[in-house]
């Protein structure tokens, strides 16, 4: 009797399990948008491969340009582009020469550079910039 | 030659702990239960040293890492020779003990499949992890990868990636493969975690079948499987599931150490490693490995008579010593602060772990976060745990009863304690219960189903006889006699 209990709560079991999963399916047939992750790392490639083989590198966004974004969303942006940019680690080190700009309003990347005296070497689009400090 | 010493590494200390535990028991052939059990507990152990000696290669850095990869490399396979011509002299003999009956056995295949396939599909939908997964771990993983010059200093300067006082063992894991395949493979991570996802589903099912308790092994893994938590928290890529894992294994090698006493001294080597890569594997691992000692330390040691524990407490300290080292010296040399212990914090610390209104704050924080499913579901396998072996430990031998009692209580403490760093959190309460309860209790939940389910009784007409009969049978050690105990396969 106590067997028979088994079976039907592994049988309930493995039915919830199938459930769930069939709940996910749709993931794994239907085509799915292009993850936030990889489209960050797209987005940096260009810079990436356009800055110096070694030496630190800084980083410069909306905030450096006195837009109030949420901070959550700035430090995201920073946590997602240290990713895509490593093995390049980003430096706090405020005389750091050359620096990658990641802005959500692309506009603001002069009031930037006007403000941390830097200058704007190439646009990649996207909100995305190569920049340097004058030496 | 570097590629080469990698995967020489990556399979030589699963191998070396296959062998090892081999040796210990649990090798009986035809025995799917002992197989599975050796394979996912030697791969578990064994990637977890090689994440060890992959740091410490690391910080050695240059023609001494060359030196560190050729030592280890030969010290690998002159002990993956010595083993197995050791194991070839001995027989084992096969058995059909713990098997499966066949509509179990399909039903949990059928519930692998479907958690595989829901596995599969998260990672699909967010192939780099969740935030915490490429916010932290596999962007520690990236620069263990790389090693840029100057590596070690944004440890001491976390400005941009948060929490460097996290244990690495599953970074230096997922770095070393990265380095065996030459690649940053974001498959690399997901398939890590699908390991640690259904190894921790497989533990539970063959340490139980072990124990002569199939059926109810194959409930302890589909409830696993059937509730989402590991593939959903698995494919996260986060070091909550290896850390459930790692105590996991813990609980096992307790519960499969006859005489259920820790006496056998390489079991309690075994132990000790377990534990400690829990240290390692996250901070919070560290309370969880203190706290599965301490009961055993009160409860089941001081029945064992002085030579015998004085034994076991030196095999479990020589087991928990080199990652243990590898922790300290990590401590010691790169992590900066908890930001939970932090120092100048000590009086707000006091204060706050002194103040009542405190306590009834998060208590209340947990009643209006608490959600049935996420945190409910591990919760109900912890209080069925706690209830089973208070019911049935009568009927259990002494020693039993004193290690089940002994590691129930510390799954209890372990949780205990996280709440109670509710208390000292310094964050905000609502936001540090609702980013981190869920997956705080999945430490603790797969050790939660195996204890419950150990507790039970076995539904089947050989239970009916007395108390069920271990699967595989022990080999006495040096000085023991006691044959039909233990686990091995002379």
């Amino acid at each position: 009797m106590l067997r028979h209990w088994t079976v039907c709560a592994a049988l309930l079991l493995t039915l919830l399990a199938v459930a769930g999963a069939a709940r996910r399916a749709r993931f794994l047939l239907g085509p799915i948008e292009t993850e936030l992750v990889e489209a960050h790392i797209q987005r940096l490639s260009g810079v990436r491969d356009a800055l110096p083989p070694e030496g630190p590198v800084g980083y410069v966004s909306d905030f450096d340009a006195g837009a109030s974004f949420p901070m959550d969303e700035l430090a995201g942006d920073l946590t997602l582009s240290q990713y895509a940019l490593l093995p390049r680690i980003l430096s706090s080190d405020p005389e750091v020469e050359w620096l990658v700009g990641r802005f959500r309003q692309p506009a603001l990347v002069d009031e930037a550079c006007r403000r941390r005296r830097l200058e704007k070497v190439e646009d990649f689009g996207g909100g995305i910039f190569l920049l340097r400090r004058p030496r | 030659l570097t590629i080469a010493a990698e995967w020489i590494a990556l399979l030589g200390y699963p191998l070396v702990a296959l062998l090892w535990l081999r040796e210990l028991g649990g090798s009986r052939r035809g025995l799917f239960a002992a197989r599975l059990w050796l394979l996912c507990m030697a791969a578990g152990l064994g990637l977890g040293l090689a994440s060890c000696t992959f740091f410490l290669r690391l910080l050695l850095g240059g023609k001494a890492a060359l030196v560190f990869a050729i030592l280890e490399s030969a010290v690998l396979v002159y002990l993956i020779a010595w083993r197995i011509a050791r194991s070839a002299r001995r027989s084992t003999r096969p058995s059909r003990e713990g098997a499966l009956s066949p509509v179990l056995a399909i039903l949990l295949a059928m519930g692998f499949a479907a958690s595989g396939l829901a596995y599969a599909s998260y990672t699909r939908e967010r192939p780099h992890g969740t935030w915490d997964a490429f916010g932290i771990w596999n962007m520690r993983a990236k620069l263990l990868y790389h090693a840029p010059s100057g590596w070690m200093e944004v440890f001491r300067e976390p400005s941009v990636m948060p929490h460097m006082d996290y244990p690495l063992l599953l970074p230096a894991t997922v770095a070393r493969i990265w380095r065996g395949l030459a690649a940053d493979s974001i498959l690399a991570p997901a398939w890590i975690g699908f390991f640690f996802t259904y190894a921790s589903a497989a533990v539970v099912l063959a340490t139980l079948a072990l124990r002569g308790k199939s059926a109810l092994g194959v409930c302890g893994a589909l409830v696993l499987l059937a509730s989402g938590h590991l593939a959903s928290f698995g494919s996260a890529q986060r070091t909550d599931v290896p850390l459930g894992f790692f105590v996991l294994c813990a609980c096992s090698l307790a519960l499969l150490s006859s005489p259920w006493s820790l006496r056998r001294a390489p079991w309690c080597a075994a132990f000790g490693l377990a534990l400690s890569l829990c240290a390692w594997t996250k901070n919070e691992g560290l309370i969880a490995a203190l706290l599965l000692c301490a009961p055993m330390a009160v409860l089941v040691v001081p029945r064992m008579g002085f030579h015998s524990g004085s034994r076991a407490v030196l095999a479990f300290l020589c087991g928990a010593a080199p990652c243990a080292a590898v922790l300290v010296l990590f401590q010691l040399r790169l992590a900066p602060p908890n930001d939970l212990f932090a120092a100048g914090r000590t009086d707000e610390l006091l204060a706050l772990a002194s103040d009542p209104s405190r306590y009834a704050a998060v208590v209340k924080v947990l009643w209006t976060k608490a959600r049935i499913w996420e945190h409910g579901v591990p919760l109900c396998a912890l209080v069925l745990a706690v209830v089973a072996v208070a019911l049935r430990g009568k009927s259990l031998r002494t020693q039993e009863r004193a290690l089940l009692r002994s590691l129930t209580a510390s799954i209890v403490l372990i949780v205990a304690a996280y709440l109670w760093v509710y208390v000292i959190s310094p964050h905000d309460l609502d936001w540090h219960v609702e980013t981190s309860l869920e997956r705080l209790l999945l430490h603790i939940w797969p050790s939660s189903v195996l204890l419950a389910l150990y507790a039970l009784r076995e539904p089947s007409p050989r239970s009916e006889h007395g108390a069920s009969r271990p699967a595989v049978a022990a080999t006495p050690g040096k000085g023991e006699a006691t044959p039909r105990e233990g686990i091995s396969s002379r």
